[in-house]
């Protein structure tokens, strides 16, 4: 077995142990009639105060602060230990207010676009290298137009070289708006190919109505959509990659000030109980 | 003078203008040589003979001595050179003496030492020349010794233009090279100075391969795939042997027939044998005496052919061993099983990729992982931030499979980009052997650029504080060359590393594929 699984196979049983752990510490502090929500509070707190750091880590590159794989791993590790704590948090009870549904929903969206995240880094760079180099994100755009533009001089050419108006007709009906813009983002992400199939299958039915010289104008359209579905996939694979961080991010943050009212608030109305 | 990609919208009213940077802008010592140092060292005998109307007009003696060169003092007991140090200079005793030993701790003013060098002695050509680490401590042993110390831009240039001079140092080298090898390679060093010697006056100095290959290199394999058809061949499988062939600078390929093609099982570097398995078997009655793989030049090869009769007779017999191991390397292929069943085609492929494109000579290449990389570019981001700005590397490169070959300085085993550079302002560091630039010696000449065969320098323009593009006084922007540094200086080592979230980029020795094999499986 290579060393990469072995490790993530050791980190998944250390936060199950640490949870089980934690979760012991939290019941045991409770048998004393104290409620251990408060100690499970601000375990959660100081949590994802120690979250929060990887973003801090993230800012300041040039500080030697250690490797940021090594942060991310550590974020992982803290993270699944904080929805455990949560979970000891709430007692597996919903929330009965307003403010606390806000609260709950919002963690519920931090943990699961944390742990999608998670899945997202180790799923998507294989897949990038599928169809050959991955493109640079921002050059997609860029080759995206001169897709666009080598499609429609291939068309026009074809209607003075071969005088057909099936080639350019095909185009005009289907090809332009293909090439227009991102297309089939979901049908990639969830690695379907039937919308691409069936446009290279339309243009295989238009290469039997034209000459020789046409067909070969509707193989290089052939290619030219093919490089186009590549580039979506590229986005829609790149774009999900570079998209989650940005409903992680502002719900981490919303989060953190959303506690601070909420520890305001507990300790406003609680009776003083520890 | 800040070299910076900030933006800024430059007022071609109020252009900032300097005088474009000349080769002897910054002379090698603190200032120029005076025209009495000069005359002193010119009446040296090793430049005595030297007749200066062989110098063009533009390149006087009189000037590279000036500049190209400084007089040191050093008093006794003091280190001038320290063994493995990357050298780029030599020496002339001028006053005084020095010993030079090879083994550490061997040499103090009061021991005796290998070698003891007076005045008028040169020391240090085959460093300057082959860039190569110092072979050997060199000590003070006076208390006014003074050393003229000439860079290697004006030993070039000395070889150049005069003949005398060049003959003079290209013996030297010849022959000071090739009995400090002998004295250090594990085949030789058992055997007497008197049977060094022997062999050494029999073994032929070839040169194969296009000593320019770098200028060629960059066009040809963006043309076309396979470059193992246009390496001249130096030995070929199913010959009888004559002798060993040790490789002294540069890359030869090691191949072997398969199907209706030659596959590759290594390559050999500086200082590896090749054909002396063979002999040992031939010797031994075990062989037939024929080179069971073929030897073809990567780019540029320097050989020492060592006669087979000559080593029976003299290093054979009481060769320990365990040199085998120690001088054939590890990288002659992954199988030894050569049938097409047995062959894992995706690591050949591998080392066929390295090979073709010349990345073992990558001494800490980047290597990116493509199925950890998640594109998020802290890496060009923390180079940025880390290097004012701009980033010294291109995340985009050569690709085998899932890892990436990064367009970012290698920091080459041999790095032909030190060749041309007329001020120094590209070198070697002494210590740590990483190739660095000197942007304020740097005058943009781009040919360190231009003969880095993998793209991987590039000429950028100089800014001042205020963000406007400096303007020489030709009319044209200034510009430095810059390529990665590995962040030397910095804690924690090279800026991309530690800021790649997923452990997808790396810094890799190219020549230990053994090494990056074992990488991508963790």
């Amino acid at each position: 077995m290579t060393r990469r699984p072995l490790v993530r196979g050791l980190e998944a049983v250390g936060v199950v142990v640490a949870a089980i752990l934690l979760g012991a510490a939290i019941d045991q502090y409770g048998q004393a009639l104290r409620d251990s929500r408060y100690l499970a509070g601000w375990i959660l707190a100081g949590g994802l105060v120690f979250l929060m750091a990887l973003e801090l880590r993230g800012q300041i590159l040039t500080v030697p602060a250690g490797p940021m794989s090594l942060w991310i791993r550590v974020h992982s590790f803290l993270g699944w230990l904080v929805i455990a704590t949560f979970v000891f948090h709430t007692e597996w009870r919903l929330p009965d207010s307003v403010f606390g549904w806000l609260l709950w929903a919002s963690f519920l969206v931090l943990a699961g676009s944390g742990a999608l995240g998670f899945l997202l880094a180790r799923w998507i760079p294989p897949r990038l290298t599928d169809g050959g180099e991955p493109v640079p994100f921002e050059e997609i755009p860029v080759i995206r137009a001169g897709l666009a533009r080598d499609a429609r001089a291939c068309a026009m050419g074809a209607v003075r070289d071969s005088c057909s108006s099936m080639i350019a007709a095909s185009y005009v009906k289907t090809l332009q708006a293909y090439f227009a813009r991102p297309r089939n983002l979901i049908c990639h992400l969830w690695g379907s190919s039937s919308r691409i199939d069936r446009l290279t299958a339309e243009l295989d039915a238009v290469a039997g109505y034209v000459d020789e010289v046409g067909r070969d104008r509707v193989a290089e359209l052939r290619r030219l959509v093919v490089l186009k579905d590549d580039l979506d996939r590229q986005l829609a694979l790149q774009g999900l990659l570079r998209g989650w961080p940005f409903v992680h991010l502002p719900i981490g943050y919303g989060i953190l000030l959303c506690s601070i009212m909420h520890v305001l608030m507990v300790y406003g109305y609680s009776s003083g109980a520890p | 003078m800040k070299i910076s990609n900030s933006p800024a919208s430059v007022d071609h009213s109020e252009r900032r203008w300097q005088r474009r940077p000349r080769r002897w802008d910054r002379p090698f010592g603190d200032e120029a040589m005076s025209a009495d140092d000069v005359a002193r060292v010119l009446a040296l005998p090793v430049f005595r003979d030297m007749n200066p109307d062989e110098f063009p007009g533009h390149m006087r003696l009189n000037d590279i001595i000036a500049n190209d060169a400084q007089i040191r003092r050093s008093a006794k007991g003091v280190e001038v050179v320290r063994q493995g140090d990357y050298g780029n200079s030599l020496f002339v005793v001028m006053i005084g003496r020095v010993s030079r030993a090879a083994a550490k701790g061997a040499v103090s003013p009061d021991k005796p030492a290998a070698a003891i060098l007076g005045a008028g002695e040169m020391f240090g050509e085959i460093s300057a020349l082959s860039r190569s680490p110092r072979s050997a401590n060199v000590i003070s042993l006076t208390d006014e010794t003074e050393l003229l110390e000439l860079r290697w831009q004006g030993v070039v240039e000395m070889r150049r233009w005069s003949r005398s001079f060049r003959d003079l140092v290209d013996g030297r080298y010849r022959e000071k090279s090739l009995a400090s090898y002998f004295r250090h390679s594990p085949i030789f060093s058992h055997l007497d100075e008197a049977s060094r010697r022997e062999i050494a006056e029999l073994t032929q100095f070839e040169t194969h391969g296009d000593a320019e290959w770098f200028q060629r290199f960059r066009r040809k394999s963006e043309k076309t795939g396979k470059m193992q058809g246009r390496e001249p061949l130096i030995a070929e499988e199913g010959h009888f042997l004559d002798g060993i062939l040790i490789i002294r600078a540069g890359f030869a390929r090691e191949s072997r027939r398969l199907d209706q093609g030659r596959r590759t099982v290594g390559f050999l570097g500086s200082n590896d044998v090749f054909g002396l398995e063979e002999l040992i078997e031939y010797r031994a009655g075990k062989g037939d005496g024929r080179l069971r793989g073929s030897l073809s030049a990567i780019g540029y090869v320097d050989i020492l052919n060592v006669p087979g009769d000559i080593l029976m007779t003299n290093a054979l017999p009481t060769l320990p061993s365990d040199v085998l191991g120690r001088v054939t390397g590890d990288t002659r292929g992954y199988d030894t099983d050569h049938s097409p069943f047995a062959i894992d085609i995706r690591n050949q492929a591998l080392l066929e990729f390295l090979i073709d494109h010349r990345l073992i000579n990558g001494a800490a290449a980047m290597v990116i992982d493509q199925n950890l990389c998640v594109h998020c570019d802290d890496c060009i981001r923390a180079c940025a931030a880390t290097h004012g700005g701009l980033s010294r590397f291109a995340r985009q490169g050569q690709r085998q499979g899932p890892l990436m070959v990064a367009r970012s300085c290698m920091h080459c085993v041999d790095p032909v980009c030190l060749i041309g550079c007329p001020t120094g302002a590209i070198f070697r560091g002494l210590e740590t052997g990483h190739v660095e630039i000197d942007a304020e010696a740097c005058i943009g000449c781009e040919i360190c650029a231009h003969a880095c065969p993998y793209g991987n320098i590039r000429m950028t323009d100089i800014r001042d504080p205020e963000g406007y593009v400096v303007i020489g006084d030709d009319g044209g922007p200034i510009r430095k060359a810059i390529k990665c540094d590995l962040c030397t200086g910095r804690t924690g080592g090279p800026a991309c590393v530690a800021a790649c979230p997923h452990a997808a980029l790396k810094r890799v020795d190219l020549r230990d594929i053994a090494r990056s094999r074992a990488w991508r499986a963790q």
